[in-house]
């Protein structure tokens, strides 16, 4: 068990890299992406010289691997760190450290041209479907401007190409000389979605999708994503607050807290048997459906620290239940507690249970 | 892959995503109905359009040649029966038609020197814009150092070097009045360039040309149509200005300055020597304020529908 965790905050890349590999399973799932150690600082200026005076620490040593095919639910607080992951996946955001390999080879390497190809095979869906599309474009030139800049269909061949995609995301193919502000915001959702097929990408970074819609229309759009996953093997990055809709979406989960994935584990074991206090709470604030039903919900105190200065040891610390002096000061690893169950507490770090002594780390 | 398994039922019948019944109103009968709201920027919309076609027809309004001097008919005052509609000039030669012909230089110069300073204003503001950093401080830096020369001194000076000429008063203008312009744009990209639907185009691998051309300027064309518009009387004041001063067009070439200037000499015999040609400044320069004010308030997105 020892070698296979990975020590959080301190490690090398290489050591990560090789720890990480040996998460992979043995099925024959196929690895689509790798996320390793993916850092992402904004810096903060300030002053007459614009100089840097801090760094908003966004994304902190965050790993975690994609599969060919599953949906992977990303949850946390608003902050914590989850929609700039999708984005510096994507590399519409430079990283600041770490890599993420699609298909093997590190999408930071790749040159422009390189990159600019690589695009046909990841999208993203946004989570404003008003803010998302060009107002002054036409349906037609949205959906369709990736197959003419991509040069896979120009013309006649375009139009129909764009048609079938409306049809697919069930719209009107005669929609396509329309604009944005002519269609409902589930619709647009739909047009965005169309956008992102338009390539046949194999990954999708969904960010957020349906948080700007209407409840009865976000059930039809999720729905929709499914189908879409069957129909055309998708892969999703689900990046999500709302609980029920990544429960209901997800294959598996990871679980953000200022800028680090804290747990992360198949969706129904996630839920049903939660091994980070965070994901505990987070749980538990779930409403439940049934006035009869007693529930014990775990309010955290406190707000979330600033990612700017976040806390020492464990991040969570301040916040946690169940703290103990060792979570001020040393960093928890990232440790496999149940078969594809990785969590990053000193609580469920059995090496830890069974010293439950001092800092084992200089 | 087979074609029917593509296949699937529209939804579009469904209660919460019906499709629009009617059709949005089309983009510029919204434009139209603001615009219409502003009874004087109505009004100066026709003078200007009065103004040009007599800029552009002045050969066929006047009956007198503009440069034919009459020494027997020096200093004449409007007289409607002669076709001597403002009068003579101190050559005997007809003011309204010298009016009408200096409006010729004076609006052709307003119209290029702006595109001029449009298009200078548009690129640099839009790179500086869109890529930020050291190339939006470079660029903003030179602004700032063009901007803080006094304008019209710097235009005498340019024109006393490379001389006078009506190409020569179109560039220089065009050339030094541009900073206001980028600056405008830059703000706009700078706003711009977070929007979503930007980072999808970057998403798809859309080449950075086609995201300012495509995707981010015609977004911002409201604010730099307005400016544009409001740009051109400025350009006009520039011109008649150098014209006055001499450094514009040349005798016997009329424009509005130069006849301003030939005026002030008799302006206690001959107040219509100096009157129309002031006068045609004047409307002008209101006309086109008044219908760039009347634009900024049609085009703001903010006002939708």
């Amino acid at each position: 068990m020892a070698e296979r965790a990975v020590q959080n905050g301190e490690t090398r890349p290489e050591q990560e890299a090789m720890t990480v590999k040996a998460v992979v399973p043995a099925d024959n799932q196929r690895v689509l992406v790798r996320v390793s150690d993916l850092t992402k600082y904004f810096p903060i200026t300030g002053g007459i010289f614009s100089r840097v005076v801090g760094h908003v620490k966004a994304v902190d040593g965050v790993s975690f691997d994609i599969k060919a095919g599953e949906t992977l639910g990303l949850v946390g607080e608003s902050g914590c760190g989850k929609t700039t992951t999708g984005r510096v996946v994507l590399r519409l955001l430079e990283p600041t450290a770490g890599s993420v390999e699609f298909e093997g080879r590190n999408i930071f390497k790749l040159n422009r041209e390189e990159m600019r190809r690589l695009r046909r095979d990841m999208q993203i869906i946004f989570q404003d479907p008003y803010s998302s599309l060009n107002p002054r474009m036409t349906v037609g030139d949205i959906v369709g401007e990736a197959l003419e800049i991509h040069g896979v269909a120009r013309g006649r061949k375009k139009e129909e190409r764009v048609r079938h995609l409306l049809e697919v995301v069930g719209l009107s193919p005669h929609h396509i000389r329309r604009y944005p502000h002519e269609f409902s915001g589930g619709q647009r959702q739909r047009i965005g979605i169309a956008r992102a097929l338009a390539l046949n990408p194999k990954l999708i970074v969904c960010d957020e999708p349906v948080s700007a819609l209407d409840v009865s229309i976000q059930s039809q759009i999720l729905n929709l994503l499914e189908d879409l996953q069957q129909e055309f093997h998708l892969t999703y990055l689900f990046v999500a607050h709302n609980l029920a809709v990544v429960k209901h979406i997800s294959d598996r989960v990871g679980v953000m807290y200022l800028g680090k994935i804290v747990e992360l584990a198949p969706v129904d074991e996630l839920f049903d048997d939660p091994q980070h206090p965070y994901t505990e709470a987070l749980l538990s604030a779930i409403p439940a459906p049934d006035p009869t039903r007693r529930r014990d919900r775990i309010v955290l105190e406190g707000d979330v620290p600033s990612p700017i200065n976040p806390p020492s040891g464990c991040r969570f610390h301040t916040r946690c239940p169940y703290a103990e002096e060792l979570c001020k000061r040393v960093e928890p690893r990232w440790v496999e507690v149940a078969d594809d169950h990785w969590c990053s507490c000193h609580l469920r770090d059995p090496e830890y249970r069974s010293q439950m002594t001092g800092a084992r780390r200089s | 892959m087979p074609q029917v398994e593509l296949e699937r039922p529209t939804v579009t019948e469904a209660p919460g995503v019906r499709a629009p019944e009617v059709r949005a109103e089309p983009w510029a009968r919204i434009f139209w109905r603001r615009f219409r709201r502003h009874k004087l920027a109505l009004v100066g919309a026709l003078v200007l359009l009065a103004l040009i076609s007599s800029a552009v027809l002045a050969p066929y309004i006047a009956e007198h040649s503009p440069r034919k001097t009459n020494l027997l008919n020096r200093l004449k005052p409007p007289d409607a029966a002669r076709g001597n509609y403002f009068g003579t000039d101190y050559y005997g030669r007809d003011i309204f038609a010298r009016v009408l012909h200096g409006g010729r230089i004076s609006l052709t110069v307003g119209f290029l020197s702006v595109a001029i300073l449009a298009t200078i204003g548009i690129t640099l503001g839009a790179v500086a814009g869109y890529y930020g950093g050291l190339i939006d401080n470079l660029i903003m830096r030179f602004t700032d150092i063009v901007l803080s020369f006094p304008a019209l001194f710097l235009l005498i000076y340019v024109i006393a070097v490379v001389g006078p000429s009506v190409t020569n008063i179109i560039i220089v203008i065009g050339v030094l009045s541009w900073p206001g312009v980028a600056r405008l744009v830059r703000a706009e990209f700078l706003s711009l360039k977070t929007r979503d639907f930007v980072e999808a185009a970057r998403a798809q691998g859309v080449p950075d040309s086609r995201i300012i051309f495509r995707h981010i300027l015609p977004n911002s064309m409201a604010p730099i149509i307005v400016a544009a518009t409001l740009a051109i009387p400025g350009a006009v004041l520039a011109e008649t200005g150098l014209s006055y001063l001499g450094l514009g067009v040349q005798p016997p070439t009329p424009s509005w300055g130069n006849i301003l200037y030939e005026g002030q000499a008799h302006i206690r015999r001959a107040w219509w020597y100096t009157f129309f040609p002031g006068l045609f400044i004047f409307v002008t320069v209101m006309a086109f304020n008044l219908v760039g004010d009347a634009l900024r308030d049609a085009l703001d997105p903010r006002l939708k529908q």
